[in-house]
């Protein structure tokens, strides 16, 4: 999770962030930054998530948990 | 058609605007259609094979360096007339995200792969003078911008600057333009021309509608054509009116 917060923080080049933290909250969140989180998701975790997953107020521990079930199937 | 004896090269072939310019084109000559996918490619070949014959050329133009041993495989199994550049991705992301290797990528697909292509076939060692007419397909975001989409611009913008070198040092032989397309209903504008609100929007901008890849196949063929054989080196912008309209609201 440590790993997965660090490459997020980044990738969205955000100081403060932990698995409370919902995604839409964050100030610097638009399309774009969902298409950045994405391109992310797909190049570091193989992970070809739809930008509606990122929507309806997710977590970024539901993400992480999501992507963690994604990348063992 | 002005090409001589050869077959018309068309990178891209595979879907959008470039299997719609494989499938105008093979109306009058024969084809080679590059991509990265063999049986996507194979789907296309066949369509276009009803007219004239179509072969397969699958080829990751990210690999710059295999480019030349490839090109003049091709070459040797039949001279190549024309070259249509068409293969083309688009990646949007936030500046903060755009790296060296994030600019690298479309310039390497768009102008590194299109000029060492035209390079290579209009060397006599590998196409003799086979070579008349190149077209690259550039974008209406290479004289303008579009927000995350600065890799993108880069490209499509050197891709214009490539278009007027490559007319001026190809010349008299081969003429050399570019189209540049507005949003067009391909795969590769898929996802945001799904989206509703986009799609309106879109609708509202150009004039004309959203356009077709038979459009731009179109512009295409007459840039290939004896009629256009004395335009060289310029840009012909495609886009139901987008660029030239300034709505009231």
């Amino acid at each position: 999770m440590d790993e997965f917060l660090n490459r997020l923080k980044e990738t969205l080049d955000v100081d403060e962030l932990g698995p409370d933290t919902v995604l839409e909250d964050l100030e610097e969140w638009d399309s774009l930054a969902a298409l950045s989180v994405i391109a992310l998701l797909s190049s570091q975790y193989r992970v070809n998530l739809p930008a509606a997953d990122l929507k309806g107020g997710k977590t970024v521990q539901a993400l992480f948990d999501g992507v963690m079930a994604r990348k063992g199937n | 058609m002005a090409q001589a004896a050869g077959s018309i090269l068309v990178t891209g072939a595979s879907s959008g605007i470039g299997a719609a310019v494989a499938l105008r084109l093979s109306e009058s000559s024969p084809l080679v259609l590059g991509g990265r996918d063999l049986p996507r490619l194979e789907r296309t070949a066949a369509q276009c094979r009803r007219s004239h014959p179509a072969r397969s050329w699958a080829y990751d133009l990210q690999d710059l360096a295999g480019l030349p041993e490839a090109v003049a495989a091709l070459a040797r199994e039949g001279p190549i007339s024309a070259f249509v550049h068409c293969a083309g991705s688009v990646n949007p992301l936030p500046l903060r995200n755009v790296t060296p290797d994030q600019l690298l990528e479309p310039l390497t697909l768009h102008v590194l792969a299109a000029a060492e292509i035209a390079r290579l076939l209009s060397l006599k060692r590998i196409n003799g003078s086979s070579l008349t007419s190149i077209v690259l397909i550039g974008s209406i975001w290479g004289p303008f911008a579009a927000k995350g989409h600065t890799a993108y611009v880069v490209s499509k913008a050197a891709l214009e600057g490539l278009t007027r070198g490559l007319a001026v040092d190809l010349a008299p032989r081969v003429t050399v333009n570019a189209v540049l397309p507005g949003a067009v209903d391909t795969p590769m504008a898929g996802r945001a021309l799904e989206d509703p609100q986009v799609r309106t929007r879109l609708e509202t901008d150009y004039p004309l509608g959203i356009g077709t890849p038979e459009a731009i196949a179109g512009a295409v063929a007459f840039l290939l054509s004896r009629d256009a054989g004395w335009i060289t080196g310029q840009s012909l912008t495609v886009d139901g009116g987008r660029t030239i309209h300034l709505p009231l609201k």
